[in-house]
């Protein structure tokens, strides 16, 4: 806890203003963890019973290039978690570098994501019309790439989240808004970043993992 | 805990989070068979723990804020058994 904080004057003491802030973005997550769930429900259940599609089709993704994103992406969760710390330290420039590295790792990942999505395109995996399928069961593979891209996409779409939110803790670190003793809103923003980091902590051994053949 | 000590932490979480994800893809090469699926998604948790005790800082938080993370966590745990629990047993003879 940073004693040189601003205590603002609906707040008892300096806990309990960190502890409101961290209960709000909490119940949020806890509302996204329902969402995502869901998904990965259905996953498992249509995983348990056409597991030999799903086998197949998790084959014909790019593992190098998911397991690259991966590490990317735990890299930008690191220059995050720095950029609240050093941000309580005081140090606004390189506060400002760190979330601007982060954003950037952030578009590094999704320009790989893209790469991989213009692939999956080619190979004739996207589902729908474009589907061209020649192995067995093309109905149960069809359902693992509607799972997929559904699930990497709304993963992508919370990341660009994110790197809005980033952008604008930018802005507000810059005009001097946002400093070591007003810093709550970045460490919430941090931790929206961090669950969106958790998602893909799960979609990738689940996507790529589970029916790898090496 | 202070800012200095939480930058330190954030390093050494991160080397451990990309040794867990060089392990869980290494242990694809181990041709693990059945617990393959157990390995992966141990790692898995074990990632998502740092992250939540560290990153999401719940470790230096009041017990409010345990009891609101663990409970969307919770949520999930009893979606997932109540809907698997039907799935997986439905193949069961007695």
């Amino acid at each position: 806890m940073n004693a040189r904080a601003i205590l603002y004057e609906q707040f008892s003491d300096l806990e309990q203003q960190r502890e409101s802030s961290l209960a709000g973005i909490w119940a949020f997550i806890a509302s996204e963890i329902m969402f995502f769930g869901g998904l990965f429900l259905a996953f498992t259940v249509y995983r348990l019973n056409y597991t030999q599609a799903f086998n197949e089709a998790s084959q014909h993704l790019n593992l190098v290039l998911a397991t690259l994103n991966t590490a990317v992406l735990l890299t930008s969760a690191l220059t995050m978690a720095l950029a609240a710390a050093s941000n309580k330290m005081g140090w606004k420039y390189s506060t400002l570098l760190l979330l601007m590295v982060t954003t950037l790792l952030g578009a590094l990942f999704l320009a790989i994501k893209g790469i991989e999505y213009i692939e999956d395109w080619h190979k004739g995996l996207f589902p729908g019309s474009a589907f061209a399928w020649t192995g067995s069961d093309p109905g149960h593979v069809q359902l693992f790439f509607v799972l997929y891209f559904l699930m990497t996409g709304f993963h992508a779409l919370h990341l660009m989240i994110g790197m809005g939110l980033i952008l604008v803790m930018l802005l507000l670190t810059w005009k001097g808004w946002i400093n070591s003793r007003h810093f709550m809103p970045l460490d919430v923003t941090s931790i929206y970043w961090h669950f969106v980091d958790l998602v893909w902590i799960f979609l990738f051994p689940l996507l790529y993992l589970l029916g790898a053949k090496i | 805990m202070n800012a200095r000590q939480e930058g330190t932490q954030a390093g050494m979480v991160y080397v451990l989070l990309i040794a867990l994800l060089a392990a869980s893809v290494g242990s694809l090469f181990l041709h693990l068979g059945p617990w393959q699926p157990v390995i992966l998604l141990v790692i898995a948790a074990v990632q998502a723990s740092l992250i939540v005790l560290y990153f999401m800082q719940v470790r230096s938080s009041t017990p409010l804020i345990w009891l609101l993370s663990a409970g969307g966590f919770l949520w999930l745990a009893i979606l997932l058994l109540l809907v698997l629990s039907d799935y997986v047993s439905r193949s069961w003879v007695w």
